[in-house]
This record gives structure tokens, C-alpha cells and sequence, in this order.
């Protein structure tokens, strides 16, 4: 059965079989959250860079949300 | 796949090697100066000594392996009627075999590092101290017992120990004097020594070898070796004078400057001058090097090429026909290595301790004719 | 249900949402394919700079008293050069290549973590910004990529007059390698459970495939090395802001200190370079010979003792530091058993040729180049193990050598033969192999002029990290030479990116199978399917597509394991 399956993939795109809604939830979604939070780093890293603590206030703030906000994720 | 023009290339793959690694043959007949290969001491007779063991045993190693590999290629080409291959998935013999024939060959060669490494502690008995200060970016060298401070060139007599104490108050340096011995870092706060002996009478090129600022590069010293304790012990008694009085007017305008407001005695100690004795303690806190002999010296900014005939070469900067004046002026200035240091210093070294601004050309003469004098 | 796609209201009409544009897709992605090819892409253009850098130096050093970068541009250009191919290309290539590679072949449908996989990356790219930002300042990193104490660092620690590095240089270097240390966590600890626990069923350990064995094996080095090289960046940020002392000597810190930490990560940090490589051609070889890996229990258990024994070397960084004889010894030592394994792995390679049916493309050119090269790297870095000889060749151009061919002819040439080998499988096309064989020759060239003269100006007493040299030392031919050999790669290098535009416009479309190749990522479509496979494969041996395609002699029916 599974050999069948794999031919799908030669078969033209507009002739396969719509996928069931299944496969998709095997994968993770896609998620802004760990972009955020490297921005945020970046943000106390210019701070500590530049001896700003306004930036680095706001960078840590920035990466406690991202964090929470990662954690709180539905998955 | 394109085999057919794959094989002339190959042996081309072997040849370059092969002439590559016998060019090594060559660096011992070079003569240059800051060689690991042509020795002139028993340390640095040892470490070569390892060189070429290594290099015999890494060449067999190198042909054969690269023989094998390049036969197997060959041999095993795929060819339109090549058969499917047996599917070998190992041999737990032979693999034993190598791995332990290659281990007891390893282990045999560690057995004769760590022999040689423990024969390479300094002999016990006399010897002669010398103290090297690393600094940003010049060698100090103090001789403790005969009372005297020198720079950018060390003097030795042949056969002798020398116990060289590496010290710093600034950053890690590093003591290598290739013909001589293997180096040692010059670590702050730690009392590393060097020790060496010269076997052979000669001038000998130092460096520094660990990564130490901006002008790292420039911080080479001389090496020199005397053929007699007599000779070194002529050279021990000059630097031990204190600086003369010159009796040139030229000269004696030099001295003013260096002792005048603002002058070199700010950052540079001359005996006689501005300094009692070499062991005088406000030495220790100039900057610069101790002028007291600087006319005699071969090497000076830690042998920035621009002022100095480059590191090695054994003529004093005094005796160079570029740096004679006549009639008080230089007539080929710009040759003259000393003149360009005093012109420009950050020019010639840039980033180097020596800011004094612009001297004038009538100045630097005179300084010039000072410094000649400081044998 | 968690369908977020059009498809659910087939009816509606409505604006994409971010992460349904083309950016926004790469953005939020969290598929390792993408997230390994953002990591290739950008690894490959900081070998550019970092290549340019190398570029740059070698002109300088083209003659002696050379004229071309001022002795302060010099050292911030070598200094990068070193932290850029280190941090910025073979770490994130090599962890780029694992994302991509390592679920495919092992039957997973992604890492265990994705979100921190691309975590990872972009933490990546912002430190390979940072860390070059700082040029725009004329304060790049400029203390040599291990930024020794006491020289970086600032005012309080030096004697004189002199600061011992003025300015913000080292810290960028120490926050920017800070930055890329927690991305290489976050992707280590993602390795270490995505093979541990993600695998295919009946894919035992012993049934993994090389590469992911020696990806596990780096990650739990680098797990293990980081936090040294962490520890030892904040003490120096400590003593360069807040006042501590822990490596100056006149308060009653250490300069070497700096360099026993810096050198406990360093060390792994090598073979955190390299391992994977020894993965990659333990998988192009076979493939190319037509014969299993010669040995795989000795080369898989060989790569696991080279990670045991990586953490006991160190010091041999050091024999010139003034260490006791006796410590010297030890590490000696350990340097030499080190040495075993990694030589006992030519022998399996070349065994794994023998007696094949060998086919030259330019993957297993590059493949046999590796071996060739990283012989002599590995030959003259036994030499150095040799302490006495060490004494006279460490911190010289014998040692500039030594980790050229390791990292140059090892590690980079390993990397080219994986891009060649594994470029159809990311793109659905072949990179030309005519170009390739003649970037093949022109590097191989271009690497032997390049650092064998080195050899010779290590045993001529040219040290390393010095912006111009003296004309009467000898060393003037043999750094012409080098440098002739620099713009050689670099003109090879040329012919490569030649190639990538070529092939991806017009490149000849392969297969999902194009090698007829051995494991489970080539038995997915070109470039894979989102899902990678539809059905997780049942594996019963080391080589599950080979056995699935020629049912008759699988391996499960001829050997056990």
C-alpha cells in the first residue's frame, strides 16, 4: 500500500486525490513566536552593546513576552 | 560519467605532492636566519631532530596511504562491464589490525616525546640570567647580576646556559628565537623561563610569537651570539658605563633636547642622564626603552624594517653609511632608518607608544649625533 | 480539528493571512526543510565573507612590508575571518544540512522542536549581523578568533600607558558569540531528542545511519562545550565593565585562565567541525562505490570515542604556556589515543571504495579529495602532538597549516561533496557535474598551493597573526605562493556559484532517487513533500531503500543487525 502512495507524488498535482485534513496536523504549524523572540534578543543585545538601559528595559519585556506567549501557544 | 581525462590528472594529483613535500629538503639549506631546521643549539638541535623523524615517518605514511587510495580509484573504476560489487559490509580482523598496529606505532612515538620533552629541562649549574620584558611592542632585556638594561638585541656568549625570565605587565607575549630553542609565552603574573645555549657564534633572529596587538608584527629582536666569554664580557663592561658626556656641539644640542622640557627623558632612561644606575628604580617606570648604549645597538623599534636593516642583520644602525652626518645634516635622509623614527614615528610604527609630534629636521640631526655617540 | 488552510470554506473569499504570503511563509515556517535551507543559504554567504576576508589577508601578505591594510584593519580582518567560517559558516552549514537530512533519514516528519529549531536559526542570522555590524563601526572583533586575555581586555588589565584593547571590538565578539552559543544549544538539544526518540520503527541505533550518528555524537559536544566558551565570555565581560578581575594577574586573577576555558570548548568545538562531515562522506562513499560502509560499529563507535576523548585534550593548544612537564605529558597523551580513531576511519573509508564500482561525479570527487586532504591534515597535526617539536612550531604558520587542511580540505571539501550529493534532493534538480569537476580540480590546486607553503613558513619561524613580515627572512616566495593559490579557490569558488545559478535555472531535473542511493531521504519526492513521507517506513537493516529496492539480497536477509 505504501508504494502506492509514494507514486502519488509522480502523478500531477491538479489529478491527486485532495489530502484528508489528517496530514496536515502531523506537522507543526508555522509560528511567529520564535522570530519574536530573537528580534527581542537582539534588542537587549544592542542594548548591552550600546549601555542603553531604556533599550534593554524594553528588550526584556519584549523576550518575556515572546517567551510566554511561545509557552501559551496552542499547538 | 567523464572518466577518460581522469587519470592523467591523477598522477598529476600524486607528483605535485610528492615535489611539494621534498621542497621541505630545502628549507634546511637555506640559510635564513630564523630557521627551526639549521640549528645552532642543543634545544633547538633536539626539537629538529623530532622534525625530522616526523617528517620521514609522515611522508611513508602519506605515500602509502595516498598510494593505496589512488590505486583503489584506479582499479575499481566503474567500466560499462564492471560487475556488481560484493556487498562487504566489514572485517572484524582487519580492522582490529589496524587499529592496533597504528596504536602501538603512536604510542612508541609518545614514548620518545615525552622522553625528549622531560631531556629539555634546564641542565643544572652556572648559567647566565637574563631577564626579558615583553612590552607593547619591544623586548627589554636586564641582566641582573651585572647590573645593566638593554633592548631589541640580546647578547650572549657561546656555550653558555642562558636562563632567560619572561616577564610581563601587559599582555601574553611570546619568547622565540627559532635556531635556538622552541618558545614560551610571556604570561603576566606568571614566572615563566626560557633557557638555551648557542653553540655556534653569530647573529640570531628573535620574535614574538603569540598575538600580542597592533604592531605584533613588529616586535622582533636580535640575537647575538659572542665566540668568547672575553668578547661578551668587553660588551658587559662598555654597557655597564654610564652614558658619556659627547664633546661634539651637534651631539651636546642632541643631549639638551632629550633632557629639555617636554624631551625624551620623559618616557626613555639614559645612565648618567636622567637615570642613576640601570637598577635605578625610576627606570622601571619609563615607558621607553634604556637609550644608555644606543649607538651600539643593531636593531631598533622591535625591528620595523623602515628603520632597522632588518632583524638578523648584525651592523649597528649607527655604522650605516645613511646615517653619517656631514657638516650636521644627513645627505640621504630618508635612508637613514633612525632619522624616519624620529621623523614619524607613528607613521613608521603606527600605534606604537612614541607620540612626540613633528620634530624639526635640525632637531633630529642633532639627536642623531647624540645617539651615534652612545656606544 | 487544526486545519487553518483555504480549503475548510471553499465558498469564501478572503485577504492571506502573513503566514500564507510567500515572506510570511518563511518567516513563521517551521519546517526543518525550510529552516535547513535558510541555514545552508546563509551559511554559504558568510563563507563569502569570510572568503573575501581570507582574500584581503593573503594580498597584504603577498610581499613583504606590504602596504595594503594597516596593521589595525589586518588584525579585525583576521580576527573575522577565523570567528565568521567558524561560527557563521561551518556550524550553521553543517547544522543546516542536519535539519534538512537527519528526520528524512529517519523516517520523522520533523524535529522534535520545531519552533526552536527556527529559533535557532534566526538567532543565527541576528548574531551574523551583529557580529559584522561591527565593521560599520570600525570596531570588529580584532583580539584573533580565541581573544585571548589579557589582551581583550580593556584599560585596567594592562601595564603602562597602553590599552590593552581600546574600543568596543571584543565586545561584539563576546555578545555576538554569546547570541550564536544559544542558537547551537537550542539546535543540539533539538538533535539530541529528534534522534534519540523520533526515529522509525525498527530503526535501532545500530541501524542508524552514519550521519545521524556523528550529528548526535556533535551534539552532545556541543552541549557539553558551550557552556565553557559561556562561561569564560561573561567572566571577560565582567572584567571589562563591571570591574572584576578574573584575568588580570596585578588583582589576583589569570590569563590563563581565559585560555584553559576558552580551550575546553575550543577543542570539541574542532571536532564539532568535522564530525558531521565524517557523516556526510560515510554517506557519499557507499553510495558512489556501490558497496555498503566498510565497518559501520567501528566508524559509529569511533566517532563517539573522539567525542569522549575531545574534552581531555585541550591543553595541547597550550604546550607553550609554561604548563608542568608532567601535565604536558598527560595531555600528550590523550592527544595521541585521540589520533587513533580518527585514523582508523581513512582506513574504512578507503575500504569502503575497494572493491567497488566506483563512480568519479563530482560528490565522490569531492569525497575522495576529503580523504586526501585531511591524511595530510591529520598527519601534520600528529606532528604537532610531538611537544618538543610543538615548542618550535605552535602559534606559526605550521599551525596555520594544520588547520587549513583539517577545516579547508577536511570540513569545507566534505561540505562541497554533500551540497553535490544532496542538492537534487532539495531542489528536484542536478548541480552540473561538468562544472563541478572543474571546481573539483581548480580547489584541489588552489588548497595545496595555498597551505602547503605554510608547512615551510612554520619551519622559517614566521609566526602566525603578524599584518607584514621582513624581506630578509626567507619568507617571501612561499607567501607569494600562498596567496596565488588564495584567488586559484577563489576563482573555484567562482565556477561553483557559476554552476548553482546555471543548474537552478536549467539544471537537468532529477528523480526523487537520482543515486540510486541506500537510506530513507531519497525514497521521498524532490525536493520532499511538506509531510516528507506518507506513511512512516518500517526499517529491518542500516540501508532501508536499498533493501527496499532489491528485495532479494536486503541486507536484513544477509547480515544481522
Amino acid at each position: 500500500m505504501s508504494e502506492e502512495q509514494n507514486q502519488n507524488e509522480q502523478v500531477p498535482a491538479k489529478d491527486r486525490p485532495i489530502k484528508t485534513a489528517q496530514e496536515f496536523t502531523l506537522n507543526a504549524h508555522k509560528s511567529y513566536w520564535p522570530l519574536a523572540l530573537a528580534i527581542a534578543l537582539c534588542f537587549v543585545l544592542v542594548a548591552v552593546t550600546a549601555n542603553n538601559l531604556i533599550v534593554l528595559g524594553i528588550g526584556t519585556v519584549l523576550a518575556a513576552a515572546a517567551i510566554i506567549g511561545w509557552g501559551l501557544e496552542r499547538r | 560519467m567523464r572518466t577518460s581525462l581522469f587519470r592523467g590528472k591523477r598522477r598529476w594529483g600524486l607528483l605535485i605532492p610528492a615535489v611539494l613535500f621534498s621542497s621541505l629538503l630545502f628549507a634546511s639549506c637555506s640559510g635564513d636566519p630564523a630557521n627551526i631546521i639549521d640549528t645552532a643549539g642543543p634545544v633547538a638541535n633536539k626539537e629538529a631532530g623530532l622534525f625530522w623523524f616526523i617528517l620521514g615517518v609522515a611522508t611513508f605514511i602519506f605515500v602509502v596511504v595516498e598510494a593505496v587510495l589512488i590505486y583503489t580509484i584506479i582499479r575499481y573504476r566503474a567500466r560499462p562491464n564492471s560487475p556488481e560489487p560484493r556487498q562487504l559490509h566489514g572485517n572484524n580482523t582487519i580492522e582490529i589490525i589496524w587499529t592496533v598496529v597504528p596504536s602501538i606505532f603512536l604510542f612508541a612515538v609518545l614514548a620518545g616525546t615525552i622522553y625528549t620533552m622531560f631531556g629539555l629541562q634546564q641542565p643544572p649549574g652556572n648559567h647566565l640570567e637574563v631577564k626579558a620584558v615583553g612590552h607593547q611592542w619591544w623586548w627589554e632585556f636586564d641582566y641582573p647580576a651585572q647590573h645593566l638594561v638593554t633592548a631589541d638585541t640580546l647578547y650572549v656568549p657561546k656555550g653558555t646556559v642562558v636562563q632567560v625570565d619572561l616577564v610581563s605587565n601587559n599582555v601574553i607575549h611570546s619568547f622565540w628565537i627559532p635556531a635556538l630553542a622552541g618558545k614560551t609565552d610571556v604570561i603576566p603574573g606568571h614566572d615563566n623561563t626560557r633557557w638555551f645555549t648557542a653553540d655556534t657564534a653569530g647573529t640570531y633572529v628573535g620574535e614574538c610569537a603569540e598575538y600580542c596587538g597592533t604592531q605584533h608584527a613588529h616586535m622582533q629582536f636580535n640575537v647575538v651570539v659572542y665566540d668568547s666569554a672575553d668578547q661578551f664580557n668587553t660588551w658587559v663592561s662598555s654597557q655597564q658605563k654610564a652614558a658619556v658626556t659627547p664633546s661634539d656641539p651637534l651631539a651636546q644640542q642632541g643631549l639638551q633636547i632629550f633632557k629639555g622640557a617636554g624631551g625624551c627623558q620623559a618616557c626613555h632612561g639614559i645612565v648618567g642622564v636622567n637615570l642613576n644606575t640601570s637598577d635605578d628604580p625610576k627606570g622601571q617606570s619609563l615607558v621607553g626603552p634604556n637609550l644608555t648604549h644606543f649607538g651600539s645597538r643593531s636593531l631598533i623599534a622591535g625591528g620595523v624594517e623602515a628603520v632597522s636593516n632588518g632583524p638578523g642583520n648584525g651592523h649597528s644602525w649607527a655604522n650605516d653609511p645613511a646615517c653619517q652626518l656631514v657638516n650636521g645634516k644627513l645627505a640621504n635622509k630618508d635612508n637613514c632608518g633612525l632619522y624616519k623614527w624620529l621623523q614619524d614615528p607613528q607613521g613608521v610604527k603606527p600605534g606604537n607608544d612614541m607620540i612626540i609630534g613633528s620634530l624639526s629636521d635640525d632637531k633630529i640631526y642633532a639627536l642623531i649625533a647624540y645617539l651615534q655617540s652612545l656606544q | 480539528m487544526a486545519t487553518r488552510t483555504i480549503v475548510e470554506s471553499p465558498g469564501v473569499v478572503r485577504r492571506k493571512r502573513l503566514d500564507e504570503t510567500y515572506i510570511g511563509e518563511w518567516l513563521m515556517t517551521t519546517d526543518h526543510k525550510k529552516i535547513g535551507l535558510m541555514y545552508i543559504i546563509t551559511a554559504f554567504f558568510f563563507f563569502l565573507v569570510g572568503g573575501v576576508e581570507a582574500l584581503l589577508i593573503r594580498t597584504q601578505l603577498a610581499v613583504p612590508n606590504g602596504k595594503v591594510l594597516s596593521p589595525e584593519v589586518y588584525n579585525q580582518i583576521f580576527t573575522m575571518h577565523g570567528t565568521t567560517m567558524i561560527f557563521l559558516f561551518v556550524m550553521p552549514m553543517l547544522t543546516g544540512f542536519g535539519n534538512y537530512i537527519v528526520p528524512l533519514m529517519i523516517g520523522a516528519r520533523d524535529m522534535a522542536f520545531p519552533r526552536l529549531n527556527a529559533f535557532g536559526y534566526w538567532i543565527v542570522l541576528f548574531g551574523g549581523l551583529f557580529l559584522n555590524s561591527s565593521f560599520l563601526f570600525n570596531a570588529a572583533p580584532n583580539g584573533g578568533w580565541f581573544m585571548y586575555a589579557p589582551l581583550s581586555e580593556l584599560t585596567k588589565g594592562c601595564g603602562n600607558a597602553v590599552m590593552c584593547t581600546p574600543g568596543m571590538n571584543a565586545d561584539f565578539w563576546l555578545l555576538g558569540i554569546l547570541l550564536l552559543g544559544i542558537a547551537s544549544i537550542a539546535s543540539a538539544l533539538n538533535f539530541v531528542v529528534t534522534i534519540l526518540k523520533l526515529r522509525a520503527p525498527g530503526m535501532t541505533l545500530n541501524r542508524m545511519p552514519l550521519f545521524t550518528w556523528m550529528t548526535l555524537v556533535t551534539s552532545f559536544l556541543l552541549l557539553f562545550a558551550l557552556p565553557s566558551l559561556t562561561a569564560a565570555s561573561v567572566l571577560l565581560l565582567l572584567d571589562r565593565h563591571l570591574g572584576t578581575h578574573f584575568y588580570q594577574f596585578a588583582s589576583g586573577g589569570d590569563p590563563l585562565l581565559w585560555q584553559h576555558l576558552f580551550w575546553s570548548f575550543g577543542h570539541p568545538e574542532v571536532y564539532i567541525l568535522i564530525l558531521p562531515v565524517f557523516g556526510m562522506i560515510s554517506e557519499i562513499l557507499p553510495v558512489f562505490s556501490r558497496k555498503p560502509i566498510f565497518g559501520y560499529t567501528f566508524i559509529a563507535w569511533s566517532g563517539v570515542a573522539i567525542g569522549f576523548l575531545s574534552f581531555t585534550v585541550w591543553a595541547h593548544h597550550m604546550f607553550a604556556v609554561g604548563l608542568p612537564p608532567i601535565a604536558q605529558a598527560f595531555f600528550a597523551t590523550s592527544t595521541t589515543l585521540i589520533a587513533i580513531p580518527t585514523a582508523v576511519k581513512i582506513f574504512n573509508w578507503i575500504a569502503t571504495v575497494w572493491g567497488g564500482k566506483v563512480i568519479l561525479n563530482a560528490p565522490m570527487l569531492f569525497a575522495l579529495g576529503f580523504i586526501a586532504m585531511f591524511l595530510i591534515g591529520g598527519l601534520n597535526g600528529a606532528a604537532l602532538a610531538v611537544v618538543p617539536f610543538d615548542y618550535q612550531v605552535t602559534d606559526s604558520y605550521f599551525v596555520v597549516a594544520h588547520l587549513h587542511y583539517v577545516l579547508f580540505g577536511g570540513s569545507v571539501f566534505g561540505i562541497f561533496a554533500g551540497i553535490y550529493y544532496w542538492f537534487p534532493k532539495l531542489t528536484g534538480r542536478f548541480l552540473g557535474d561538468r562544472l563541478g569537476q572543474v571546481q573539483f580540480w581548480l580547489m584541489m590546486v588552489g588548497v595545496n598551493l595555498t597551505f602547503f607553503p605554510m608547512h615551510l613558513l612554520g619551519l622559517l619561524g614566521m609566526p602566525r597573526r603578524i599584518y607584514t613580515y621582513p624581506a630578509n627572512l626567507g619568507w617571501n616566495l612561499d607567501n607569494l605562493l600562498a596567496t596565488i593559490g588564495a584567488f586559484i579557490i577563489a576563482a573555484s569558488v567562482l565556477v561553483f556559484l557559476w554552476n548553482l545559478f546555471v543548474s537552478l535555472g536549467n539544471g537537468q531535473k532529477a528523480g526523487n532517487d537520482p543515486w540510486d542511493a541506500f537510506t530513507l531521504e531519497w525514497d521521498t519526492s524532490s525536493p520532499p513533500a511538506h509531510y516528507n513521507f506518507l506513511t512512516i517506513p518500517t526499517v529491518r537493516s542500516r540501508r532501508p531503500f536499498y533493501d527496499k529496492k532489491n528485495p532479494d539480497i536486503a541486507d536484513w536477509k544477509t547480515v544481522t543487525h
